[in-house]
């Protein structure tokens, strides 16, 4: 007769164990859902090393030794503290101009954050608007929308963006509008294929039958069903545009010097690689973990925010 | 009951008699790449409140469809028409969208085969059935809550406050219908179309919800159109029933007349297939129908069960079989005589079925 399924993970837990008295009380979803999220191992280590370079990045001015663009002439090209000839008065070296390589990590973590993170969220509303109309409506709607989908997958990103800032003088504000603007298509495909089975779900036909209208069956029914796949999305593309912000600030077409982003400090450190492979290395690593750790938190939301609870 | 109605004025009974759907020469046409699919064709039927009107025949007889194009649903390449088509006395045949959107939900609910898929996923049951009621109703959520926790107990779930703050994959079938009932009812409908509302579920749960609608039938003075295959049903619930059979109703009346001597072969058919525990001895097999039910594409001439019909004659091929009356409120599209015994045994002779 129990017709309530907890989704109990009765392999963690110990059989001994007392019942939890939170088993007594009517578990909410909310809860259910952040007793999962404290035990998925991905998401925790995931999370906190994103939310840790976020906090590093918000509060820059207050944790970096020095700022980005001090320079010390005399102390030029320094290793790191781990190397023979380092010193904690710059752990992780200094750059062929004497700054501080650390405060320039801090700092670059900032703009490759805010660049990755506003372009993925602008491509996100684009193309679930975009995805969703099309998947919805169908027929000749969705024709046009896949011919602009089909239009918008034969730019090649690095190309177009090499274009338009050969053209215009390059700044933070033009790199986001132009991530933002050539990397909306994942979404689009994502959304409309998911709008497209959604629809013939039986719950929007029973929406119908109670008098929603298109546009909250749009917003309201099928977009909550459709979030858990965009954020995980979203959380991919951070972590691709990360990486394209680098390549672009790596050839020199990103942000413009002196303002750091850890792909211009690549960079700026790919002509001493091979003497001193620390100034490539330092931020290329960065980019490693924190790409990884977003994808994990990516993955751990999904698992944690679905309602069918795959955790 | 029927004293009771004629010692009041004839104002009353007339409102009463006032049917709360009616339904007149409806069609649906689907427009397919090689032809136009007849899926309705000049079906009528009306429903009062307090009635329950079953709509039975075999997969792809229009059922659904009829729903649907009542509720103003059809697919896109979907035309409906009709001569009437009216909800408690409005002319829907020409509604907007808009307007059809006011209604549904509000004074007409419909409730669907899977209530496994019928809810949606993301969001608690109190949120969708409150949604339902702020959407036709100025009302505060407090209101809605206090509306959607009383009629969780009116269809006969315990502690509806702990249920209301629940997702739909933490209940049961049986459960998740009861809800899609409740939700439907939110606005207090005049009508409610049920399509297949118990075939999901199994056989114990089929009889709690069939019971369940004859109690909030007479307690929500509700007019239903239930939509099913299950004969039992029918014989259970239904107070009158509609056949159809190739998009076109072959035969309606009261539930008690059609089932004690249905007049067309088909009602016959479908009756001879249910087995009745008992007299079904060895070797005996179940009845059936025998053949696949026709294409409805294209020109619809004749009648359309003539190919299955073990009563069939020559002038069945042609011209539009006319519906023929046994008693005012009971007929049958057939080109044979009215029968008060039924079609039963009568099978023509081989000779002189032309097919």
């Amino acid at each position: 007769m129990s017709e309530m399924e907890v989704p109990i993970p009765a392999v963690s837990q110990p059989v001994l164990a007392a019942p939890a008295p939170a088993a007594s009380q009517p578990l909410t979803p909310r809860r259910l859902m952040l007793r999962r999220a404290s035990r998925h191992v991905g998401l925790i280590i995931g999370g906190s090393v994103f939310l840790f370079v976020v906090i590093v990045a918000l509060f820059a001015p207050y944790i970096a030794p020095y700022g980005p663009y001090d320079q010390d002439a005399a102390r030029r090209l320094m290793d790191p503290i781990w190397s023979a000839g380092g010193s904690w008065a710059h752990p992780l070296g200094t750059d062929a101009l004497g700054r501080d390589v650390l405060s320039r990590m801090i700092y670059g973590a900032r703009i490759s954050l805010y660049i990755s993170v506003t372009a993925s969220l602008i491509a996100a509303f684009i193309g679930t608007v975009i995805g969703m109309i099309g998947g919805y409506y169908g027929g000749r709607i969705d024709a046009v929308v896949l011919y602009i989908i089909n239009v918008k997958l034969s730019l090649p990103i690095v190309l177009v963006a090499l274009a338009v800032i050969s053209i215009t003088a390059s700044s933070v504000g033009l790199l986001i509008a132009i991530l933002g603007l050539l990397t909306w298509d994942r979404y689009a495909l994502v959304t409309r294929s998911m709008t497209q089975q959604m629809r013939e779900r039986e719950f929007i036909l029973a929406a119908r039958g109670a008098g929603a209208s298109d546009l909250y069956i749009i917003t309201r029914e099928l977009l909550p069903n459709l979030l858990d796949q965009i954020i995980v999305l979203v959380t991919l593309e951070v972590a691709i545009l990360i990486l394209v912000e680098a390549a672009l600030s790596f050839l020199g077409l990103g942000v413009p010097p002196p303002t750091p982003t850890w792909g211009s400090i690549i960079s700026e450190g790919r002509g001493m690689m091979f003497f001193k492979p620390h100034m490539v290395m330092i931020p290329g690593v960065a980019i490693l973990i924190l790409v990884i750790a977003i994808n994990l938190a990516g993955d751990g939301i999904r698992d944690v925010t679905a309602p069918e609870g795959r955790a | 009951m029927r004293a009771a109605a004629q010692l009041v004025g004839t104002a009353a009974r007339s409102a009463e008699a006032a049917p709360a759907l009616v339904v007149e020469g409806l069609s649906v046409d689907i427009a397919l790449p090689h032809g136009t699919l007849h899926a309705v064709n000049d079906v009528s039927f009306s429903v009062r409140a307090g009635e329950t009107l079953c709509i039975v025949g075999e997969s792809g007889c229009g059922k659904t469809i009829t729903s649907l194009a009542l509720m103003h649903l059809l697919p896109r390449q979907a035309r409906r028409t009709a001569r009437a088509l009216q909800l408690e006395g409005r002319d829907l045949r020409n509604a907007s969208e808009k307007e059809m959107a006011l209604l549904r939900g509000n004074r007409i609910g419909m409730i669907f085969q899977d209530p496994m898929t019928s809810l949606n996923p993301v969001y608690t049951i109190g949120n969708q059935l409150e949604e339902v009621y702020l959407r036709h109703r100025r009302s505060s959520r407090a209101e809605a809550r206090e509306r959607a926790e009383y009629l969780l107990e009116r269809v006969g779930i315990s502690s509806p406050a702990m249920r209301l703050a629940q997702y739909p994959h933490q209940l049961s079938g049986g459960l998740r219908q009861r809800m899609m009932i409740a939700m439907t009812l939110m606005c207090g409908p005049s009508v409610l179309i049920a399509d297949e509302p118990t075939t999901a579920l199994d056989v114990t749960v089929q009889a709690e919800i069939l019971r369940l609608f004859a109690d909030l039938q007479s307690e929500f003075n509700l007019a239903i159109i239930l939509i099913t295959h299950d004969l039992g049903i029918v014989a259970r619930i239904g107070s009158s029933v509609a056949v159809m059979y190739g998009g076109r109703v072959v035969e309606a009346g009261r539930v008690a007349d059609v089932f004690h001597a249905p007049q067309h072969p088909y009602t016959q058919g479908l009756l001879d297939c249910i087995p009745v525990p008992g007299t079904a001895r060895q070797q005996h097999r179940l009845g059936s129908i025998p053949g696949l039910v026709p294409s409805l594409v294209g020109e619809q001439k004749g009648c359309s069960f003539r190919n299955r019909c073990s009563h069939a004659l020559a002038e069945c091929k042609d011209g539009l079989i006319a519906l023929r009356d046994v008693q005012p409120g009971w007929g049958y599209r057939c080109v044979l005589p009215p029968d008060p015994a039924g079609r039963h045994g009568k099978a023509v002779p081989a000779s002189l079925v032309a097919v």
